[in-house]
């Protein structure tokens, strides 16, 4: 496991440097076109991030997607499976499969296992609620996926202690109080600053966060929807499509 | 004479004051948000184990012999506990002990030394304190049943004993650090009620209020339940059937004092007594239980409706149904003018029977201060209560008690109740 979590973190730095040599641009500007869904955020008192998210959205209209061996755009699944958003999942090992969990439908490709840094599952139980969690979701979950680190728990940042912790750009997923799913992308963050970053997002937005996850980010990280475009540089393994 | 509450705010610390003059004792109890729900990441319990650890030593009172010697000398009886969001110091003692009192309160509160040496030996009592508490069935039908409402990751299951091995690892300086945290003025609420003169305890209030740090406040988000299904089958070894029928609505800040004396007038109508529609029925008359009842719950994500019976594996279908109908009847069926009025007249009387001492007194006004940020006095409640007309009943259990039941049983083997 330790191999697996050592290429990952391998992986996030190489497409760190990837993103520093090429940083792509969002087709359609965010903040501008939609405030409402994309704010200004200040995870320290000098810096100010622009988030990106989807609207809030209800689990059942959220369906989860493998690209392990498909490798397919983005662009290609959004269309394939008629996305009003998509954002990237999870990670992916240098064999791509799936670094733990992962289960959306009948399609099992992989079991949870213990990680330091893939702590968590995102998942949709059979009640179709939204569930983030440290435990492995119950079998008859809809979908689920593990990745991580957990970011925010029961409305608290999570403090993070992440080494060679570069910022870049990161996905993430957060469920609300009225457990809704919101799915957003921040173009440069740390890591160990992400926590804050929403926490900030959501208290300016009024937004009010049960739990939130890191998903994979780096050249892996995409988002898609009216109001912005971030297309990946490096296939994402698997995506979250909300069918709206 | 109605009952008079004063409400203060010494250093914006809300403080409620019941005079009591015909007795010779006061009872505080001082409330901080604080607690296992507050404890939100991997590990839980040390807000509890801190609570253990500041009795232990104070800087006036350095071992637990010399605070207990003091507490004898002046009648001082002091506890303490810890909730998912209640950290509470509660003490009683003679008005003749007031500033003594409020000595003991104050050296606890605001200056524990967790002593070192003390560590090892009080994680085995917490631990022990574990052990009794997961032994007892009901206890883990419990904690199964609040996992099932509200889902495994939710603060709502946090119990606050929390997990041994965390407890364990906690060092002085991590105890240092939970206290800090916790022990807060912008988290504090306080409960005074008893025979005291007002100057001097306004006095000895402000000396203890200005001891404790502000700090910043904490807020729990709302969070909604995340259910795992609608049916549970808690195995135990037991030779009986318990029956838990929940049914989970809205928060108790989205709900009305009025509507939540309605909802609790219903459920008295329906299981509240040995005189209610529930125990007639299932007990009186077709003898399938022991015991059964309802009950409401307003809490800070959702508010529970239960219906509950304790029964046998053969009648555990039957009792189900008939709990079930009792609610539908409730819902459907108008009550009779005779019904209503014993069950207005009993809530109000028990209204003012949980004023009949100052510990209940305490309890109830520092529980409505906590969660309310205000007390209502039991005359002006009453006087809620008479505004409800009997129609009422009926179109709130319809509003609220309408989402799918979530029945939960406990039982060595599964009844299907589904």
């Amino acid at each position: 496991m330790k191999k697996i979590a050592v290429a990952a973190i391998l992986l996030v730095m190489m497409t760190a440097l990837i993103l520093a040599l090429r940083k792509p641009s969002p087709a359609t500007p965010s903040s501008a076109q939609n405030p409402s869904l994309s704010a200004l955020v200040s995870p320290t008192p000098h810096v100010q991030l622009p988030v990106t998210v989807t609207p809030a959205l209800s689990a059942d209209s959220v369906i989860l997607i493998g690209n392990y061996t498909e490798r397919k755009t983005s662009e290609e699944i959004a269309k394939e499976h008629n996305c009003a958003y998509l954002v990237n999942g999870g990670f992916y090992t240098t064999t791509s499969t799936p670094v733990g969990l992962f289960k959306s439908g009948t399609v099992s490709l992989r079991g949870g296992r213990e990680s330091a840094l893939f702590d968590g599952y995102i998942s949709r139980n059979q009640m179709d609620t939204p569930l983030i969690t440290r435990m492995i979701p119950d079998e008859n979950s809809t979908w689920a996926l593990q990745t991580g680190p957990i970011l925010i728990e029961n409305g608290k940042a999570v403090p993070l202690s992440i080494k060679n912790d570069q910022p870049e750009r990161r996905s993430f997923a957060l469920i609300t109080g009225a457990n809704e799913l919101i799915f957003g992308l921040v173009e440069q963050s740390t890591l160990t600053a992400l926590p804050q970053v929403i926490s900030n997002w959501a208290r300016e937005n009024s937004v009010i966060v049960g739990d939130a996850i890191n998903l994979d980010g780096g050249s892996a990280a995409a988002f898609r929807g009216e109001n912005g475009v971030y297309p990946e540089i490096a296939p994402i393994g698997s995506a979250f499509c909300a069918q709206l | 004479m109605s009952p008079r509450v004063d409400i203060k705010h010494i250093h914006g610390v809300p403080i409620a004051l019941y005079k009591m003059s015909s007795i010779e004792v006061v009872v505080v109890t001082i409330d901080f948000k604080a607690g296992s729900y507050y404890e939100p990441h991997k590990n839980w319990g040390g807000v509890h184990f801190m609570e253990h650890m500041v009795h232990e030593g104070t800087k006036q009172f350095p071992h637990r012999d010399a605070l207990e010697y003091y507490k004898e000398e002046y009648a001082i009886n002091q506890n303490a506990s810890t909730s998912g969001q209640i950290l509470s110091f509660e003490a009683n003692f003679p008005t003749v002990s007031l500033k003594e009192g409020f000595r003991v309160l104050s050296e606890i509160v605001t200056a524990p030394t967790i002593p070192e040496n003390e560590l090892a030996k009080e994680k085995n009592v917490v631990t022990q304190e574990y052990r009794d508490k997961w032994s007892q069935p009901n206890n883990r039908f419990w904690k199964a049943k609040v996992s099932y409402l509200y889902g495994d990751s939710h603060f709502m299951t946090h119990d606050a004993l929390g997990q041994p091995e965390y407890v364990q690892s906690l060092t002085k300086k991590d105890v240092e650090s939970i206290y800090q945290d916790c022990v807060k003025r912008n988290t504090m609420s306080i409960t005074v009620v008893g025979n005291f003169e007002e100057t001097e305890l306004e006095g000895l209030l402000t000396s203890f209020i200005a001891q404790v740090p502000e700090g910043s406040p904490q807020t729990l988000p709302v969070k909604k339940p995340q259910s795992k299904g609608t049916y549970l089958w808690h195995k135990e070894d037991m030779d009986k059937v318990s029956i838990d029928i929940a049914f989970l609505f809205d928060p108790r800040s989205e709900i009305t004092k009025r509507d939540r004396m309605i909802l609790l007038l219903g459920s008295y109508i329906l299981g509240g007594s040995p005189r209610s529609r529930i125990f007639r029925k299932l007990r009186g008359e077709l003898g399938l239980v022991y015991s059964a009842g309802s009950m409401v719950m307003f809490g800070q994500c959702a508010s529970e409706f239960h219906l509950i019976a304790s029964t046998s594996l053969s009648d555990a279908k039957v009792a189900k149904e008939e709990l079930l109908k009792a609610l539908h009847t409730l819902k459907n069926v108008e009550i009779t003018d005779e019904e209503f009025e014993r069950a207005r007249k009993y809530l109000n009387l028990s209204t003012l029977t949980g004023y009949d001492s100052p510990y209940r007194i305490s309890d109830n006004i520092s529980g409505e201060l906590f969660f309310d940020g205000t007390v209502i006095p039991p005359q002006e409640i009453i006087s809620l209560v008479n505004t409800i007309q009997k129609e009422e009943i009926a179109m709130l259990y319809k509003k609220y008690v309408s989402n799918d039941p979530i029945v939960m049983v406990m039982a060595k083997e599964d009844p299907k109740l589904q």
